[in-house]
């Protein structure tokens, strides 16, 4: 493969003061916005314009659910911790624990799912659990996502190679717990 | 090559002119319009055609003029003009109030057809009720006449299949419904459409001026079988259409088995 | 190695032309599958030439009316989403932007590289639907539900429409990695210099056409995504407990920006093509790309004038009528300014100049018949007739695709180092205009008497009887159409292997893709291009030359 050309900011107009690479994330995380606006507004334009808009049962667990919306919350300060600069060693112990507390997060997912299927209930079982399956499933899809991203760049930068690349990730992180806070309110709160 | 362009772009001007003036004479404009609403459609679409007309002519016109006119060869151009403020304010303020008025005279034939406000009423004042209801499916139409319990859905419903009958010159309210993919009640001479969703009634109205059979049509795709849900309204006077009800009532009590021609 | 290298090239150049390659694969059977649909309109249940026998042996020929639906869903889908779209973002995006701006490639190459590699995926989605039970998708290319998500609605829908939706997914991920490239690229690698107001009309073009897909794109995304579970897991979105019309939303709220995404890039090249081969600056570019921007914003405020008649509130559809017909106005703005670019202008009637005057004649009759469209009234009575067929072909075909035309009788030379044969081309042109109206311009007149697109025999209604001469003429000029695109193939392949060596700078055009090789090495530029006046500085008067190339020249005149 060809040499990639260096970019060199002497050769450019000097445009708004940011880098390609993050330009570029935060233009993709606008698209994942919209996404998302896209699926919570439908979820929203069913629920009040639909004629009846079926009430979550008791089947959600909300208490178990308020603790694994706290553990991702929390991932999102560990994260923080992991990208700022400091001895490895430490770093690294912040990316291993935010990399659990995400991976506790899916596995207490897939447990609500399991429960939920046991239960009978599917996505075909009624307008609001279409939505909650697809909503929290998108949603955890870009857990996944995240998780890989986190894993695959923290180790480089925390061993010093340079880049922005991990920290993007952990905007990344960061953007993906916000939006499950928006889901954990809209969906098992409203 | 310029003349052969220029002269291309004009006949192309000149046929889509003639296209739209000679129209009617081939069957190609709208039909004859037969209910009180197409008027205004009508009418909107006459105007926009001048406006439409003139632009054509003006731009299409100059381009094949502009070319024709054009030097060839080398050297430069005869005006090297970049910009006109005042040639870009009139080019923007005029096609921009034309754009405006078109906007505005839209409102009220639109609210006519569709508000529910605008549902004709009946002598007491309240919204006319559906003469009866049209059901579409997979690839048919249906009318349902309410019986004598002037309710539809109960077990002595009139069923017209594929022909909706109405009575010409009063106002004919229509609740459509579905059961099963989106269709669309499209009757060109009234110039009326409306898409059908299914779980739900969809409520037209309108006022057929001339006794008559119009072709209906669906007009949005339902399956395979699209092409061939074709139907028909007839509108026939008062007494005529009493009869007709009067006989479909016949019908359901010889249970089908009487001649009824 | 490195076969691999060149096939999964991180080059914008070569990427660009892997889109270009593959969108006239994809057109070719767009075209095809267009000139079936016109052969059933014109000889509805007759044997199908070639095809018939391969498909319907059974039948001795006659398609089946599913199979009709089937090639209009396949022709809209394949049209949109894998040749204008692709050709004119990826071909000419990937290819023009970072030349035009002085870049040296991207700003991310792999990611580049990515978002054409989704392609073939998609591509490939679309092929498979073809070989399920049920046959391919017939819920035409807008897909509307319920149709698209009862399995038992229409043969394509019980395994066709799925894979339909995993190619608009997949495009559409393409897509949007692309327009976070783009829109990154123009932003930040301009080279020095190049301001906002210095770059070639085709770059905004480009650069806002990118901004769409990134606000547009998810929203589909997310439409498909519930689609596809109403068809998968079953759950009920957009069944009728659930609302049909919400996909109908989310499907426009994209789908008809897309037009903007396919008519913009046109505009642009057009802009560039006039001014270089009339010898004259774009006429009032601030003007120009203010109606880019104007176009761009008021092309998400429309989208629901698709849905007119589809049962929303008529409010809404107010509002809509109303933000409509105003888009027209930078629209009519950027007809005006061309034709003053070309006032008093010594054309050079090159092939690239004559589809660039073709577009304006075509793009001007499409816009125009919009008007109708627009005011809702009448658009109760034209919606879903050939009315609106022969307005969107106007802007598609005698737009989007004689842009394209112009591009590659324009760019032909720098990206492939090779000259075009001019008396070819000019034919070409010559053909394509009289054939284009020919098919287009009388689907006005069929939807005028009722007509309604998609039904696969007009014959069935009493009253549309008397149309079939015109769609029998309509279908030979079709096939004609499609034959006469054998100049243009004979033309690319011919120059491809024996043209004359393009010299660099052909047209003698300002702006900076001329100042590297044809074509450019990897890397484009010999030393970093510093840019000094705007892309459209021509003027006899100076020096001997007629235009200022954009940048210092870095080579002696030619």
């Amino acid at each position: 493969m060809a040499e990639a050309h260096a970019i060199r900011a002497a050769d450019h107009e000097s445009g708004p003061a940011i880098e390609p690479g993050r330009l570029g994330v935060w233009l993709f995380l606008g698209s994942e916005v919209l996404l998302f606006a896209g699926l919570i507004g439908s979820y929203l334009f069913l629920r009040t314009g639909s004629r009846e808009f079926p009430a979550p049962g008791g089947e959600l667990d909300r208490l178990a659910v308020a603790f694994n919306s706290a553990l991702l919350v929390a991932s999102s300060f560990t994260v923080t911790r992991a990208v700022k600069p400091g001895a490895p060693g430490r770093r690294a112990l912040w990316l291993f624990v935010t990399l659990v507390l995400g991976a506790i997060f899916l596995a207490l997912q897939a447990h609500e799912y399991t429960g939920l299927v046991e239960h009978g209930i599917l996505p075909r079982t009624n307008l609001y659990w279409s939505c909650f399956f697809v909503l929290t499933g998108v949603h955890g899809l870009h857990v996944f996502g995240g998780l890989v991203a986190l894993a695959f760049t923290g180790p480089r930068a925390i061993h010093g190679r340079p880049g922005i690349a991990f920290e993007l990730a952990s905007l990344y992180w960061h953007f993906v717990d916000v939006v499950w806070i928006l889901l954990f309110t809209l969906l098992y709160l409203l | 090559m310029r003349a052969l362009v220029a002269t291309l772009f004009a006949l192309f001007a000149a046929l889509a002119v003639w296209s739209f003036a000679v129209a009617p004479a081939h069957g190609w404009a709208m039909p004859e319009n037969v209910a009180t609403l197409g008027t205004s459609v009508d009418e909107l679409f006459g105007k926009i055609q001048w406006i439409v007309g003139a632009f054509f002519v003006l731009t299409v016109g100059g381009l094949a003029w502009i070319v024709w006119r054009s030097a060839q060869g080398g050297g430069g151009a005869r005006s090297a003009l970049a910009s006109h403020t005042k040639l870009e304010v009139l080019w923007t303020v005029v096609p921009g109030a034309i754009l405006v008025w078109l906007a505005l005279v839209q409102i009220a034939p639109w609210e006519a057809m569709k508000f529910s406000s605008s549902i004709p009423r009946s002598a007491d004042g309240k919204p006319k009720p559906p003469l009866c209801e049209v059901w579409a499916s997979q690839f048919d139409w249906r009318a349902l006449y309410p019986g004598a319990d002037g309710r539809c859905g109960t077990g002595d419903d009139l069923h017209s299949p594929y022909e909706l009958v109405v009575p010409v010159n009063e106002p004919v309210v229509l609740a459509l419904h579905s059961r099963d993919v989106i269709h669309s009640f499209f009757v060109p001479s009234f110039r009326l459409k409306q898409d059908i969703l299914p779980g739900r009634e969809t409520l037209v109205w309108f006022e057929c001026t001339k006794p008559g059979t119009y072709d209906l049509l669906c007009a949005e795709l339902c399956g395979w079988g699209h092409y061939k849900m074709a139907g028909s309204v007839r509108a026939l006077p008062r007494a005529e259409y009493e009869q007709f009800l009067e006989r479909k009532t016949r019908e359901l009590s010889s249970n089908g088995m009487e001649d009824t021609k | 190695m490195k076969l691999l290298a060149r096939v999964f090239s991180t080059d914008h150049k070569v990427i660009g032309l892997q889109f270009f390659w593959s969108g006239l694969l994809m057109a070719l059977f767009g075209a095809l599958s267009a000139m079936l649909i016109r052969w059933q309109l014109a000889w509805p249940w007759s044997e199908m030439p070639v095809v018939g026998g391969l498909v319907f042996p059974k039948s001795g020929g006659v398609p089946s009316p599913e199979f009709y639906s089937a090639l209009f869903t396949f022709h809209g889908t394949v049209m949109i989403f894998f040749v204008v779209i692709p050709l004119l973002t990826g071909w000419l995006g990937n290819y023009l932007i970072p030349l035009l701006i002085g870049a040296r490639d991207m700003a991310f190459p792999v990611l580049n590289m990515i978002s054409y590699w989704i392609m073939p995926f998609a591509m490939a989605s679309l092929a498979i639907g073809f070989c399920v039970e049920g046959g391919s998708a017939q819920a035409g290319w807008t897909s509307y539900p319920p149709l698209a998500t009862l399995t038992s609605a229409t043969p394509g829908s019980l395994h066709g429409q799925t894979w339909w939706l995993l190619a608009i997914v997949l495009a559409g991920i393409s897509s949007t990695l692309g327009a976070v490239n783009y829109v990154t690229t123009v932003v930040k690698l301009r080279a020095k210099g190049m301001g906002w107001l210095r770059m070639p009309l085709t770059v905004w073009a480009l650069f806002l056409a990118a901004c769409i897909q990134l606000a547009g794109i998810p929203v589909l995304t997310s439409g498909g995504i519930l689609q596809l579970s109403d068809r998968v897991l079953g759950s009920g979105f957009y069944s009728a407990s659930g609302s049909p019309l919400l996909w109908q939303h989310l499907f426009w709220f994209y789908g008809h920006p897309a037009v903007y995404v396919v008519i913009l890039p046109a505009m642009g090249v057009v802009s560039d093509v006039l001014s270089v081969h009339a010898r004259k600056g774009v006429f009032g570019y601030k003007p120009m790309v203010f109606s880019l921007l104007g176009i761009t914003l008021l092309g998400f405020m429309v989208w629901a004038h698709h849905m007119f008649v589809s049962g929303m509130n008529p409010a809404l559809g107010m509002a809509f009528g109303v933000a409509t017909t105003l888009i027209a106005l930078p629209s009519g703005v950027k007809v005006f300014n061309w034709l003053a670019t070309l006032w008093g202008a010594r054309l050079q009637l090159t092939s690239a100049m004559l589809f660039a005057l073709g577009f304006v004649a075509l793009f001007i009759t499409g816009g125009l018949s919009g008007l109708w469209l627009a005011c809702t009234p009448v658009d109760v009575y034209m919606h879903d007739t050939y009315f609106v067929v022969a307005h969107f072909h106007f802007i598609v075909f005698g737009g989007s695709v004689f842009g394209l035309f112009a591009a590659f009788y324009h760019w032909f030379p720098k990206m492939f180092g090779r000259m075009l044969d001019e008396r070819l081309g000019r034919a070409h042109f010559v053909l394509t205009f009289v054939l284009a109206v020919g098919v287009f311009l009388m689907m006005h007149q069929l939807g005028l008497a009722g007509m309604p697109r998609r039904i696969a025999d007009p014959t069935v209604y009493p009253s549309l009887r008397h149309l079939v001469p015109l769609n029998v003429s309509i279908t030979w000029c079709a096939l004609l159409l499609g034959a006469s695109q054998v100049l243009f193939l004979a033309n690319l392949f011919w120059s491809l292997w024996r043209g004359p060596r393009a010299p660099r700078n052909p047209w003698k055009a300002a702006s900076l893709e001329w100042e590297a090789d044809s074509p450019p090495p990897h890397g484009n530029f010999g030393a970093q291009p510093e840019v000094e006046r705007g892309p459209y500085e021509y003027d006899p008067r100076t020096d001997g030359r007629d235009f200022q190339p954009q940048a210092v020249t870095l080579f002696p005149p030619a």
